[in-house]
């Protein structure tokens, strides 16, 4: 059951889910993500130049783990793209009449009337709406409440500067009059507007770098106005899990073999710990093997004494996932330790069983010795998991007590029952391997 | 043999025993959640927020009629303050009406976010808080402490809509009353706690006539005072129609 467990584990990738959570650094992390559904840790890769930063803009946008991309091409339009926009502003600025006036007539006094009417009913709406939300005394309400008569609900009160009835009382007192008043402030309106116009459509060149301000240029480019960088914001489940994390970096190496960030840093740190871990694990169980070979000259002795850590190690990383804990940088580096203390449970109980070839009195004595002692280990690390505020350190505590307590259960069941067999029926006391 | 027989009943125990603790948590909660359950409901409410949990005197005070109907479908009529009286809200599934008293106009509003506070009305109540959906729909729930008096419960998320990562809920023994519900989230932890108080007979039933909702995060708090409700009574279809709830 346990084996089959093992496979249930996962590794956590988001190393801000290792780090105190109510640290205020953590808290504002997670609202960024939430609110702005990206991930703070980008990637980045060097463009050689503005062409080569707009192919791999237009890539990465294209890809769906990427939530923003920050580069200098958004800046500085393509080619052609700039030429048929020239071309665009040469024909705005040479049009020989940009606007004609507009005569009000009396119909458009009375439609202008009427949205004045419209946005009086808004700005009352809004008003209750902030009333309902903010309370009496809000800034909104009194802001409204200075351009309109007093209002309760569908009672009126007091009399206010009722700006807008004022103004359609104004227009509809005199609807030509104010048809021709209208006529001519669009008149004023176009001229101004037309100012605005021609002033912008006075560009006639290219955007080039040099166009663009300090606070744009110095993050994305190199000193020689060439190569630049483009940066990368994955989405924010990027380190959901591993699986997300390698889908996106190579999804990215795919378009930019050099790419390199935060991601790209986590898997590698991630690889190597995974070859190093095992690389590890195998030539300490190896060695210990070796010893335990040279000691008890007996490769019976030798499987009994290892067999508690192997079938404890198997439980451990069976029990892990199945009670909700994820592995992590951290607390796998513990189990290169847990083969180097659990080992030595076995070890005290075969030693004692080769010598006194009785499995109660090896329990009695040994047992109970290894009993407490582990029962101690468990309580040191146990106490870490527990107290410890960084999730990192307290999983270190939590990895290291599962192990101790694993390997101290087999040696408890599963030992005695291999010594059991070397029982021959009717036997009392087994005398084993004793000399 | 022996020992291979006590070691299977007793494992057969455990497996019973998380099976009876897991049925009772579920059946708390069900006699729980009928004591608030009804087809229709008819209510006068005053609805005090506090913008500082801690602050009494700075509050805002609002008086509503409301009727309820199913799980989804809510009708409230501002009474007062003067300056509001006659707003009315129609809430149903994930639409929402408001008819403004001041203009005669109704306009829809928006579909809404389980966890946002109700069309800004409802100072710390969620669309989901005040909802009439049983939690059992979307949470787990297991027996956390089985104190004297009092049974805590936690529930966590079954289903993907669920606004909350975990409550704990406190239910009196004796009356299966919810006496208290924590609220936690992912992103916020422990965030809000609700307090369900002052027990008096409304509508022929022993309810909790106060609701006082804390929110942790922002550290304010609302406070739901029930003057008068009915309930499973006959309600006329027009609260809930959005061509007519202003009528």
């Amino acid at each position: 059951m346990f084996l089959s467990a093992v496979k249930l584990n996962r590794f956590e990738t988001d190393f801000m889910q290792l780090e105190p959570q109510h640290m205020p650094s953590i808290v504002n992390y997670k609202k960024i993500m939430e609110k702005y559904d990206i991930s703070p840790f980008h990637s980045m890769v060097i463009a050689e130049n503005i062409e080569e930063a707009r192919k791999l803009t237009n890539k990465l946008e294209e890809e769906p783990m990427v939530a923003e991309i920050n580069s200098i091409a958004y800046f500085i339009p393509a080619e052609e793209e700039q030429k048929a926009r020239l071309a665009l502003i040469e024909e705005i600025r040479n049009m020989p009449e940009r606007y004609t006036n507009y005569d009000y007539s009396v119909e458009d006094v009375e439609a202008f009337a009427g949205e004045v009417q419209r946005l009086e009913w808004n700005i009352i709406e809004m008003g209750d709406l902030s009333v309902a939300g903010l309370g009496e005394n809000n800034k909104i309400v009194k802001k409204r409440n200075r351009m309109i008569r007093e209002i309760f609900g569908a009672e009126t009160g007091k009399p206010g500067k009722e700006v807008f009835q004022k103004l359609i009382s104004l227009v509809e007192s005199d609807p030509q009059l104010y048809a021709k008043r209208l006529s001519r402030l669009d008149a004023y309106f176009v001229q101004a507007m037309d100012r605005n116009v021609n002033a912008m459509t006075q560009v006639n060149r290219k955007i080039t770098v040099a166009d663009l301000p300090e606070s744009i240029t110095k993050g994305l480019m190199a000193e020689n106005g060439e190569r630049n960088l483009v940066l990368i914001y994955p989405q924010k489940g990027i380190f959901d899990d591993l699986q997300s994390t390698m889908h996106f970096n190579e999804a990215l190496e795919e378009i930019a073999p050099g790419i390199t960030g935060s991601t790209q840093i986590l898997v590698t740190w991630l690889e190597e710990i995974n070859q190093t871990l095992w690389k590890a694990a195998l030539f300490i169980f190896g060695t210990v093997i070796l010893f335990l070979l040279l000691n008890f000259r007996s490769i019976l002795y030798t499987i009994f004494a290892s067999v508690p850590l192997l079938v404890g190690l198997i439980w451990m990383m069976g029990v892990y996932p199945l009670v909700g804990f994820k592995l992590n940088f951290f607390n796998v580096l513990m189990i290169p330790l847990i083969i180097g203390m659990g080992i030595d449970f076995g070890i005290h109980i075969a030693h004692r069983f080769r010598t006194e070839g009785n499995i109660e009195t090896t329990y009695r004595y040994t047992g109970k010795a290894v009993f407490l002692s582990a029962l101690t280990t468990m309580i040191g690390f146990g106490s870490l998991g527990l107290i410890a505020s960084f999730p990192s350190i307290a999983s270190m505590g939590v990895i290291l007590f599962f192990g101790i307590a694993s390997t101290l259960l087999t040696t408890l069941i599963i030992l005695p029952a291999l010594f059991g067999l070397l029982k021959k029926p009717g036997d009392k006391d087994s005398q084993g391997e004793k000399k | 043999m022996k020992n291979r027989l006590q070691f299977i009943s007793l494992m057969l125990f455990i497996f019973a025993a998380a099976q009876l603790f897991a049925q009772d948590a579920e059946a708390i909660m069900r006699k729980a959640e009928e004591k608030y359950a009804f087809n229709t409901s008819k209510a006068e409410i005053s609805m005090l927020v506090y913008p500082q949990a801690d602050n009494e005197r700075n509050f805002r005070e609002y008086s509503i009629l409301s009727y309820g109907r199913g799980e989804e479908e809510t009708y409230l009529e501002f009474l007062s303050p003067r300056s509001i009286k006659g707003l009315r809200i129609l809430s149903k599934g994930g639409d929402q009406w408001v008819y403004f008293s001041s203009t005669g106009r109704v306009r829809k509003i928006a579909g809404k976010a389980k966890k946002e506070s109700v069309r800004g009305v409802g100072g710390d109540f969620s669309y989901e808080d005040l909802g009439g959906e049983d939690m059992r729909k979307k949470y787990d729930f297991r027996v956390l402490q089985d104190r004297s008096d009092k049974w805590v419960l936690e529930g966590n998320p079954k289903t993907e809509d669920a606004t909350y990562s975990r409550l704990v809920v406190t239910v009196d023994k004796s009356s299966y009353l919810i006496e208290k519900i924590e609220y936690y989230t992912e992103e916020e932890g422990h965030y809000k706690d609700m307090y369900m108080g002052e027990v008096k007979i409304l509508g022929g039933r022993e309810m909790p006539s106060q609701v006082v909702m804390i929110n942790r995060e922002k550290n304010s708090k609302t406070v739901i005072i029930t003057h008068s409700a009915l309930y499973d009574i006959s309600v006329d279809e027009k609260y809930f129609n959005p061509n007519r709830f202003y009528k």
